[in-house]
């Protein structure tokens, strides 16, 4: 219960920053010097204490700039990415529109490849192939964290479901089809379950979430690796399948029985109930911003230079950590046409301020905020974008 | 010679002339239960033909009305989630996409309707008539995917032209075939005359022949706008969708349609809710323009005579 009234007060502060732009926005265009590289240094698990404006530039759009950015992909960042754009709009730079639509990961990737977006979002890094296919240089930029929850419907129940991977996975194969299973009872003990069917939602379409969530049950889960893997849409056994994140949602939501997974703010903002998750250390974590951090801070040690990691099954050596995290990345070019000069300083001075300001308003929708250490990669990644071969950026 | 035909037709339509004797009683009584419950049916049919709009227009109009304030028309969406907010774009988009893409396919489409009725020969008129009905009946969002290929990617942006393009080619085969047969019901009699006082063809066509039919092609015109205000699925992978008013027609743009789709299968009660204000005014919207339109070719017509 207590999530949902933080969700509430987060929602609010989101609406005075949306309805009070003017107010601050000298705070969020401050601070010049410094600039660039100096992130201060500090743990991933205090991300969210990090006033990431100070380390913003300047930005390099002027007041009079104008110009449209269009990105489409993943809904699970829909609701930050999207509540972002309209703040830089309405406090940074009132020209630029940057219009993202939520078509999901799949889609984003469809058509990042077929070059009728400024930029993608999916909710997983292009693969080798994807980026060949692509046929130019790509880049796989990460914006914000977050945990695909596992929300569910019961008339009449308030307690608290824990789910193991396990009961997870064979609630999704079809072979757990009541909410008093066996398998949930040893879940929950002491917990009266109610004696209806289960209805397992899944994605509809090509889905990060569908792959950081399928990736989490192949990698805890030995039967759900044989018959079904992990992807972006996968072969699933049973089941309904809703469009989006918010179509999963809607369906859990109309759905008495039903159990999706969806990412966090979705859940939270539908007053929908959200179960915790037994990680790799065997405890059962709820997603907060919290353990979504420490999953991340489990993995971002370990992220590569070209930013392509998971977030999904902490070690144990992560207790507290949340076991389905996962991250959404903004697709770039590396190098874009001369005629889009305009487009692109406006989208990447628009993701410099996304991956800095726009930070802060990562927890009030649920969301987990970067690390700075991938704060730092994020922005060389930035720097390394061109157009007609000239740096976007100093 | 008429009036001989008229005479005779006459005659033989008076009761009991030349017609057998009358049947007897109770066959007629059968005959009368008959007509009595084939009528009943037959009206019974036509109110449940017309209890659906009804119902709908009543529907909407409870549903929607709730959530219909101005700031729904005049503002903008709000993230995803969060309370107030409009549809602003999408109506603004609605009307110029629908606009721009009536100006692009009815032009084409009138001339089309002309030449399969005046002057394409028998064989080549049916085989036009039977691609156009053909393309009819092509679902719409084939018709998107066609214009996602021919305008999307070549541009490298989606775009309201795009969406546009995708609206004209649903337009052209309602517009055409309602041309072609409205052109049909024009009696020859007045071609001939036109003919006759030594008007070309395409002056009767112009003067004679389209100001007979304009009314009914004007009625197609204004059920071909209804239709394509109505479509989701040719603008889904065109105009894309855009959450701020855009007038840039190489940019994507927002639907009312397309916005009405997006909420109402959403999770958001807030999102339901402007769909339901959203169809209200995308009702309304086409109601208007019928009513506009029948108005001023009313004024038109009198005018003239």
């Amino acid at each position: 219960m207590s999530s949902h009234v933080r969700a509430r007060w987060g929602a609010l502060a989101l609406v005075a920053a949306l309805g009070f732009g003017a107010c601050s926005a000298s705070a969020t265009q401050a601070p010049a010097a410094g600039g660039g590289g100096a992130a201060p240094a500090g743990s991933a698990a205090g991300a969210q204490a990090v006033d990431y404006s100070s380390v913003s530039p300047s930005t390099t759009i002027g007041k009079n700039d104008k110009a449209a950015v269009t990105g489409a992909g993943s809904t699970a960042i829909y609701p930050w990415l999207s509540a972002v754009a309209q703040i830089y709009q309405q406090q940074v730079a009132p020209g630029v529109a940057v219009n993202y639509q939520a078509i999901g990961s799949g889609g984003g990737i469809s058509q990042f490849t077929a070059k009728t977006v400024d930029f993608g979002a999916s909710d997983i890094y292009l693969s080798d192939q994807q980026e060949q296919q692509i046929g130019v240089p790509v880049l796989n930029i990460p914006m914000i964290h977050w945990a695909a929850a596992m929300t569910y419907n019961l008339p009449n129940f308030s307690g608290e479901i824990r789910f193991s991977p396990a009961t997870i996975a064979g609630i999704f194969l079809g072979k757990i089809t009541k909410w008093n299973d066996p398998a949930l009872a040893a879940d929950n003990p002491g917990v009266t379950l109610p004696d209806i069917g289960i209805t397992p939602v899944h994605r509809s379409d090509g889905s990060g979430t569908t792959m950081n969530f399928t990736s989490f049950l192949a990698g805890t889960d030995a039967t759900w690796k044989s018959q079904v893997g992990a992807g972006l849409s996968v072969n699933w056994p049973v089941g309904p399948g809703g469009k989006g994140s918010a179509g999963v949602t809607a369906l859990v939501k109309q759905t008495p029985g039903a159990i999706g997974y969806v990412e966090l703010s979705y859940a939270l903002q539908n007053n929908l109930p959200v179960g915790s998750v037994k990680n790799a250390a065997g405890n059962f974590v709820k997603p907060t911003l919290a353990s979504t951090t420490d999953a991340v801070a489990a993995a971002v040690p370990n992220a590569p230079a070209d930013l392509r990691f998971l977030v999904v099954n902490p070690p144990a050596s992560y207790p507290n950590a949340y076991p389905i995290g996962a991250s959404t990345w903004v697709l770039l070019y590396q190098d874009y046409p001369a005629s889009k000069a305009t487009e692109v300083k406006a989208m990447i001075d628009f993701l410099w301020w996304a991956i800095h300001n726009g930070q802060n308003y990562a927890a009030q929708v649920d969301y987990s905020a970067m690390a700075p250490a991938l704060v730092t990669k994020a922005e060389a990644a930035l720097k390394s974008v061109t157009v007609g071969g000239k740096p976007v950026l100093p | 010679m008429s009036g001989a035909d008229g005479t005779l037709a006459g005659a033989a339509r008076l009761p009991g002339a030349g017609i057998p004797p009358r049947v007897p009683g109770r066959n007629m009584a059968r005959r009368r239960t008959t007509d009595r419950v084939m009528r009943a049916l037959l009206g019974i049919a036509a109110v449940i033909a017309a209890v659906p709009l009804v119902l709908v227009l009543l529907y909407v109009l409870v549903q929607g009305l709730p959530a219909l304030n101005l700031a729904l028309l005049t503002q903008a969406p709000v993230p995803a989630g969060f309370p107030g907010g409009g549809v602003a774009p999408a109506v603004v988009g609605t009307l110029i996409m629908v606009g721009l893409g009536t100006l692009i396919g009815t032009p084409i489409a009138v001339l089309a309707g002309i030449y399969v009725r005046e002057y394409a020969g028998g064989r080549g008129a049916t085989l036009i008539r039977f691609l156009v009905d053909v393309l009819a009946g092509v679902p719409t969002i084939a018709i998107g995917l066609f214009a996602y290929g021919l305008v999307v990617v070549p541009m490298g942006s989606f775009s309201a032209l795009a969406g546009a393009v995708a609206l004209a080619v649903i337009i052209i085969p309602i517009v055409a075939r309602i041309t072609d047969e409205m052109l049909g019901l024009v009696p020859g009699s007045v071609r001939e005359a036109a003919y006759a006082l030594g008007i070309p063809p395409w002056k009767t066509i112009v003067r004679v022949v389209l100001p007979a039919a304009s009314g009914g092609i004007v009625t197609g015109i204004l059920l071909g706008v209804a239709r394509i205000a109505g479509e989701t699925a040719p603008l889904i992978f065109t105009a894309l969708g855009n959450d701020r008013v855009s007038t840039a027609l190489g940019e994507p743009m927002d639907a009312l349609p397309l916005r009405i789709w997006v909420y109402a299968s959403g999770p958001y009660d807030s999102w339901h809710a402007q769909a339901w204000a959203a169809s209200l005014v995308l009702v309304f919207l086409v109601l208007a323009f019928s009513l506009l339109t029948r108005l001023a070719l009313r004024r038109r017509g009198a005018a003239r005579t």
